[in-house]
C-alpha cells in the first residue's frame, strides 16, 4: 500500500486536505497529517514520527507532499533519518494540486512513478 | 580540536546567539517572521544543557556532532534546525571516534559540515543565506597554506566572516521565505549569515584565543 503523507507548517492546514483529497480521491487511501499545533512549524523528528505510523499501518511507500520551503527540508532530512524507511518520495509539486493528482492516480491503482508525475503535471495547470 | 573545546564551541555559541536573540529576530522580522533568534535561542539552549546534565561526559568528537546535531534538529525547529542540526549529523562521520583530531581533519569536517548545509537547503553563495558566509569561510581556510596554525588563519579570517555577514545586506534572496519578497528583500543582513558568524567568532574564541 502507498501512502500520502502531508507535511504542512499547520496541522489543520494538512489535516483541511487531508478531508479533501479523501472526499475527491476516495477514502480507501491513507493519508498522514503533520504540522505544527499550538506553534507553526514543522521539524524533522515530526515528519519521523508519521512516516513510523504509516509504516505501521501497512504502508510500504510513502509520497510526501509539502507546503513551503522548510516542511521540504525537514521532510528530506526526516527520509534521511529514517534508516528502514522503505520507499519514501518527497514530490515536487503544489500541495493542494499536487497531492489530490496524485491522490487521483493512486486511488485508481496507478503507480507512485505515476502519482509523481501526475503531481507534478499539476504546476503547468491554469485556474482561470 | 579536542572533545572541551567543540563542547566549549557550542555553549559559547549559545551564549552569542542568546545575546543576539533580539537583534537575529528584528532582522528576521524585516525579511522573514521574525523568530530566527528565539528558535536558534532555544536549540542552543537545550545544547547547553547536554553538558550541563548529562553524566555521558565521555561522548567521543563524532558522537558529540551527532548529538548536538540531533538536539538542534529537534529543538530549533523550521529551516534552521533542520540545516544546522543535518549538517552536524552527517559531517559526524569525518571525524574519529576518539577525544581529539588534529587541524586538517577538523577543517574537512567543517567542508563535510558545510557541503551539507548547502545540499540539504540547495543554496548557493550568493542566495542571501547562512552560505554566504559558511563557504567563503571554509573556503578561505581551505585555501591559505596549511603550514599557518589553524588558530592564526582563524583569527584572520574574523574580519572576512563579518564582511560575508554584512554582504547580504545587498543581495536578494533566492531561498528561503525571503525569496517571496523578490527585490524587497535587498537592504536587509541575513538572520541566518549573522547567525553564522557568531559561530565562526566563537570558533576563533576558543580555538584561537
Amino acid at each position: 500500500m502507498i501512502g500520502i503523507l502531508l507535511v504542512s507548517h499547520s496541522k489543520r492546514l494538512a489535516e483541511g486536505l487531508a478531508e479533501l483529497i479523501q472526499a475527491l480521491a476516495g477514502n480507501t487511501l491513507t493519508v498522514g497529517t503533520v504540522g505544527g499545533q499550538e506553534t507553526l512549524g514543522v521539524d524533522a523528528t515530526m515528519v519521523v514520527s508519521e512516516f513510523e505510523q504509516l509504516k505501521a499501518q501497512g504502508c510500504e511507500a510513502i509520497l510526501v507532499f509539502g507546503d513551503l520551503g522548510s516542511a521540504f527540508i525537514a521532510a528530506e532530512t526526516a527520509r534521511d533519518l529514517f534508516v528502514d524507511a522503505g520507499d519514501i518520495r518527497v514530490a515536487d509539486a503544489p500541495f493542494v494540486e499536487g497531492s489530490v493528482a496524485a491522490a487521483m492516480v493512486l486511488a485508481t491503482g496507478g503507480r507512485i512513478d505515476d502519482a509523481i508525475a501526475s503531481a507534478q503535471e499539476a504546476y503547468q495547470i491554469h485556474k482561470c | 580540536m579536542t572533545v572541551e573545546q567543540f563542547s566549549l564551541l557550542w555553549q559559547c555559541f549559545a551564549q552569542r546567539v542568546r545575546q543576539n536573540q533580539g537583534h537575529l529576530d528584528d532582522l528576521d522580522r524585516a525579511i522573514g517572521d521574525g523568530d530566527h533568534g528565539t528558535n536558534l535561542t532555544r536549540g542552543l539552549g537545550n545544547v547547553e544543557t547536554l553538558w550541563n546534565q548529562s553524566p555521558d561526559q565521555n561522548l567521543n568528537l563524532q558522537a558529540l556532532s551527532k548529538k548536538v546535531g540531533m538536539t538542534l534538529l529537534s529543538t530549533v525547529g523550521g529551516a534552521s534546525g533542520a540545516l544546522w542540526g543535518s549538517g552536524l549529523m552527517k559531517a559526524a562521520q569525518v571525524f574519529p571516534a576518539s577525544s581529539e583530531c588534529d587541524d586538517e581533519t577538523f577543517v574537512l569536517w567543517m567542508d563535510a559540515f558545510v557541503g551539507n548545509i548547502e545540499e540539504r537547503g540547495k543554496a548557493h553563495v550568493g542566495d542571501k543565506t547562512m552560505v554566504d558566509v559558511m563557504r567563503p569561510a571554509v573556503n578561505w581556510l581551505k585555501a591559505i597554506p596549511q603550514d599557518r596554525s589553524l588558530r592564526a588563519r582563524l583569527h584572520e579570517l574574523q574580519e572576512l566572516v563579518q564582511q560575508y555577514s554584512q554582504g547580504t545586506k545587498d543581495l536578494q534572496a533566492r531561498r528561503g521565505r525571503a525569496s517571496y519578497l523578490g527585490a524587497r528583500s535587498i537592504g536587509h543582513v541575513d538572520p541566518g549569515a549573522f547567525s553564522s558568524a557568531l559561530w565562526w567568532e566563537c570558533l576563533d574564541s576558543v580555538l584561537g584565543g
